[in-house]
């Protein structure tokens, strides 16, 4: 392996060189000569546009791409050093997304600052979104999935602030798609000729912790007993990383998994020493962005629209994910580190039964609680009012209560607080298989059908069986699975937003979940779903409680996981199927509301699936009253909602605790 | 000067209240009849509000009427109409607060037409679609809110008239550019790096070639007729004229680019800049973009 590997270390400026020959042949206008290619290079006038082109477009692109293809992958690296976690990345940490949700407020808020100060703002975003997953996960859980599950949550949290901003701000953000899709392409030096001093900054910072790095590989003790000061290393790591990560952002935008892999790659050739991973991984990090970027240049002459250089990286780069996954050292440190802080008190049946019942008063105040043409007014509403009303709350609350009681099923499954249907893949099952098909077919994304949400979701269940199959249904399969199908569909959703047309901010609002299109007989049919899947896992309580407390006493009780985790996870993917198809994705229900109620005191698996589902449902019927009502006429949708309202549970979850600790 | 208004009035309302017989007007689901032109419409669609205000009435409800005033421009919303929100989402309670007696709609999924059913009848035509020539449909679809207003005979004279604008302003520019005008390029900015590159199936388009313009970078045809493009595939366009169609936005950013000051329309001095006009809009945007690209067009040197 070493001896392979270091010759294709040796060999990989050479076959850097070769890409770079071939995205420079793809990039440049049909009239370039190459006899041209000398003359120009050293200086030589352009003559006619085809040169120009080159000059200023096709070089710098190239240029443009290795350097940000170097900037992630020393990101990457340093992140994985860092973590001691081969998962870390500006992507999977939730650092990209939060450059990302920041740029979009700069644009909303101070166009001027955005793009002046892109590099800052997007690092500001950066630096409070990976604050956020340090928080959740903790120190000790950045080492393991902990922190991807912990990002993965972020990120669902910035893409729901993001698409709220860009559906209130649409004819304005057109532009954004394609650049938060990421995008190459150039029309000068600008971006180049402030990228490469930084990088050169970047570079240099970025080997002088070699050695700090090389420490930390000790672990915290050791590295501490050789004299290093731990927590001033680690924040220069840390910033360096996240400066790397808010340049590539605020330049070219979203580019996913280039930051995640070449690190690993890099190792897995046989750099083990932090001096040897840094260097490689920022080559490779260049070559495969610079490859994928071949491949849109490649593709362009058959492509009606641009496509953005984002979506290939996606499209590459999820499968790689999957295959290093299957790589027994890239699952190491599992462990779970995210613990639910223990209730005050056991739930009393009087507040367990308000709890129970809490959706129906709320249901009735989201009916009553309008504004009418004369202002607020809290009155039972006449029969055409109430038509337009009640499917929406009923069809809330349904909704809430099927992914609520999801999230129950899938954490108790999993064994992890922060697994839900959204983190673990499911919902964005069937999302894919729905917005595939609008690209497939042309038709429009609320033409979806029930079968097609249950074949994508199906498609997740089975290959999740599969690959748990081979690797001991390890928590951290499950949820990379979950975040590379979560990749399949952004590229997918990249491919069809980046035409920015009217059907993009169709496909945006149904992704965040909106109850305004869903008929009386769906929202019957949700109510159902939630009802019906709420019985199923009361009838399976025991099962939920065995499966929770571990393979070998559920095995000792006589139930066999063989069966109950199939069928478990049948459950709660086909809870996710069902509300995808008849609402659209709704996220972030089910991680909180199943948090909520063991905080509550509904410890036991029967009485939390019972209060979470009833707090499901409340939630989303509030966050579809504050879609609906406040901001009249203009309409949020409630998946959005519920999400913003899930990242400030976070956030007041992680000041609880540290308060606890500290 | 009041008594001659209100003669005026009475001439105008009087057609009205002899009209006895109801209007039929035809939309995607079949005909539809109204025992008397309605008076209170919403529109759901900048296009229909357009179509509405162009036929000389005033919709009470209309959506996203301050980003209307940017992207549309022409004709103008009075005051009076009631924002109802959203295009894709517009609000069914503002709406139903309207007491609408028609709800005007282009290429509605189904789930939202039977809400809005349930507001007040809905007409929803086919307007934007791949298959079809959208051109054809703007010109069909206005014709039918004229018949639904009764505006009919008004409606044939400003497309008339249209015609006849069209017609000379195609003569002034076969004076001006002689038997073999040069091809033309219209496009949208859109960020620092991009444009868009209207094709067959715009409005655009079809307005240029009625000009005497052809394109020089041709596009598929597809819904909206557009094609996102990298700004230097605008280097193809070598012989040509460029318009950019306003509002730019921030796609203004790739105005002092190299590669945009490289480009063989914009190094020859053969770019303008087109007043706001909607591409997507009724029958009589169709005038609105020939004026607007004849003005740029007279602009060049």
């Amino acid at each position: 392996m070493t001896a392979r590997g270091r010759l294709f270390r040796g060999a990989l400026p050479a076959l850097l060189a070769g890409l770079a020959v071939l995205h420079l042949w793809l990039g440049a206008a049909p009239g370039m000569r190459a006899d041209r290619l000398w003359p120009l290079l050293s200086g030589a006038m352009p003559d006619g546009f085809a040169e120009v082109q080159f000059l200023q477009a096709a070089l710098p692109r190239l240029v443009v791409g290795a350097l940000v293809g170097a900037a992630l992958g020393l990101a990457g690296s340093l992140m994985q050093q860092a973590t001691r976690n081969p998962l870390a990345s500006p992507m999977t940490l939730g650092a990209a997304s939060g450059a990302w949700l920041a740029m979009i407020l700069a644009t909303l808020l101070a166009p001027g600052l955005a793009v002046a100060q892109g590099e800052w703002v997007a690092m500001a975003g950066a630096a409070a979104a990976t604050g956020l997953v340090l928080a959740i996960a903790g120190m000790r859980g950045l080492m393991g999935v902990g922190a991807v599950l912990a990002g993965m949550a972020v990120t669902l949290m910035c893409g729901a602030f993001a698409s709220v901003l860009l559906l209130l701000k649409s004819p304005y953000f057109g532009h954004l798609f394609l650049w938060g899709a990421g995008d190459l392409t150039q029309t000068g030096w600008a971006s180049a000729a402030a990228l490469a001093p930084r990088l050169v900054i970047g570079g240099a910072l970025t080997l002088a912790f070699a050695r700090v790095l090389t420490l930390i590989r000790l672990g915290a003790d050791a590295a501490e007993g050789r004299g290093l000061r731990l927590w001033p290393a680690l924040a220069g790591v840390a910033t360096v990383a996240l400066w790397l990560t808010g340049l590539s952002v605020a330049h070219v935008g979203m580019i996913g998994f280039v930051g995640l892999v070449a690190p690993n790659l890099a190792r897995l050739l046989g750099a083990r020493r932090a001096g040897a991973e840094l260097p490689v991984a920022a080559l490779l990090g260049s070559g495969m962005l610079i490859g994928a970027d071949a491949l849109v240049l490649a593709l362009r002459p058959v492509m009606r629209d641009m496509v953005p250089t984002g979506a290939a990286t996606a499209l590459i780069g999820a499968p790689a994910l999957i295959w290093l996954l299957a790589r027994p050292r890239a699952r190491e440190g599992a462990e779970v580190p995210f613990h639910l802080p223990a209730p005050a008190h056991r739930l009393r049946p009087l507040a367990l039964m308000v709890l129970l019942i809490l959706p129906l008063p709320l249901g009735g105040l989201a009916l009553a609680l309008g504004k009418g043409p004369g202002g607020w007014a809290l009155v039972w509403p006449q029969d055409l009012i109430l038509a337009l009303r009640w499917p929406r709350v009923v069809a809330g609350a349904g909704a809430g209560m099927a992914m609520a009681v999801a999230g129950v099923v899938l954490q108790r499954l999993v064994r992890n607080p922060l697994a839900g249907p959204d983190v673990l893949g499911l919902s964005s099952g069937a999302s894919f298989a729905l917005v595939m098909g609008v690209i497939l077919t042309g038709g429009s994304i609320h033409q979806g059908t029930l079968p097609m949400a249950l074949a994508g979701s199906l498609s997740v269940l089975i290959a999740l069986h599969l690959l748990g199959r081979r690797m001991e249904h390890d928590p951290a399969v499950l949820a990379l699975v979950g975040i590379a199908l979560g990749a399949g569909l952004d590229a997918a959703v990249k491919l069809a937003l980046a035409s920015g047309t009217a059907e993009a901010f169709s496909i945006i609002g149904w992704l965040s979940g909106s109850t305004y299109r869903v008929r009386p007989g769906a929202a019957l049919g949700l109510l159902a779903l939630g009802i019906g899947g709420m019985a199923v896992a009361l009838s399976l309580s025991r099962l939920l409680t065995l499966v929770s407390a571990g393979a070998g006493l559920a095995a000792g009780r006589g139930v066999s996981l063989a069966f109950a985790r199939p069928g478990l996870m049948s459950l709660g993917g086909g809870l996710a199927a069902g509300v995808t198809a008849l609402m659209g994705p709704v996220t972030f229900v089910g991680l909180v509301a199943p948090h909520l109620a063991a905080l509550l005191g509904a410890q036991r698996a029967g009485a939390q699936v019972a209060v979470a589902g009833a707090l499901g449902a409340s939630l989303m019927i509030l966050s579809d009253w504050a879609g609906r009502v406040p901001m009249q006429p203009f309409q949020l949708p409630a998946g959005a909602i519920a999400a913003a309202l899930g990242g400030i549970y976070f956030i007041a979850m992680i000041r609880r605790g540290s308060r606890r600790a500290g | 000067m009041r008594a001659a208004l209100a003669l005026a009035a009475l001439l105008t309302l009087l057609p009205v209240a002899l009209h006895a017989d109801p209007v039929t007007v035809t939309d995607r689901n079949g005909s539809h009849s109204f025992a008397a032109p309605p008076a209170r419409i919403v529109v759901l669609d900048w296009t229909l509000a357009e179509a509405v205000l162009d036929l000389g009435h005033v919709p009470v409800g209309a959506p996203e009427i301050a980003l209307y005033g940017e992207w549309v421009v022409n004709p103008p919303v009075p005051e009076a109409v009631t924002d109802i929100g959203l295009r894709t989402e517009p609000d069914l309670e503002t709406l139903a607060a309207l007491q609408p007696d028609v709800i005007l709609a282009v290429d509605l999924d189904p789930a939202q037409e039977a809400q809005l059913a349930q507001i007040a009848p809905v007409l929803v035509w086919t307007h934007w679609d791949a298959g079809h020539d959208n051109v054809a449909a703007t010109l069909a679809v206005f014709r039918q809110v004229a018949a639904l207003l009764r505006e009919e005979a008004r409606a044939e004279a400003l497309l008339a008239a249209q015609e006849a604008r069209i017609t000379a302003l195609r003569e002034e520019f076969a004076a001006r550019f002689g038997p073999a005008p040069p091809p033309l390029t219209l496009i949208r900015l859109n960020d620092a790096r991009s444009v868009w590159i209207y094709g067959a199936n715009s409005v655009p388009q079809y307005v240029a070639t009625r000009l005497g313009f052809a394109p020089e970078l041709p596009q598929p045809a597809s819904r909206w007729g557009v094609a996102q493009h990298p700004v230097e595939a605008l280097g193809g366009a070598t012989r040509g004229l460029l318009l950019a169609i306003q509002p730019h936005m921030t796609g203004a950013e790739v105005l002092e680019s190299p590669v945009w000051q490289a480009l063989p329309a914009v190094a020859g001095r053969r770019f303008a800049e087109m007043r706001a006009v909607w591409s997507y809009g009724s029958a009589l945007s169709i005038g609105r973009t020939a004026e607007a690209m004849a003005a740029a067009l007279r602009a060049l040197p």
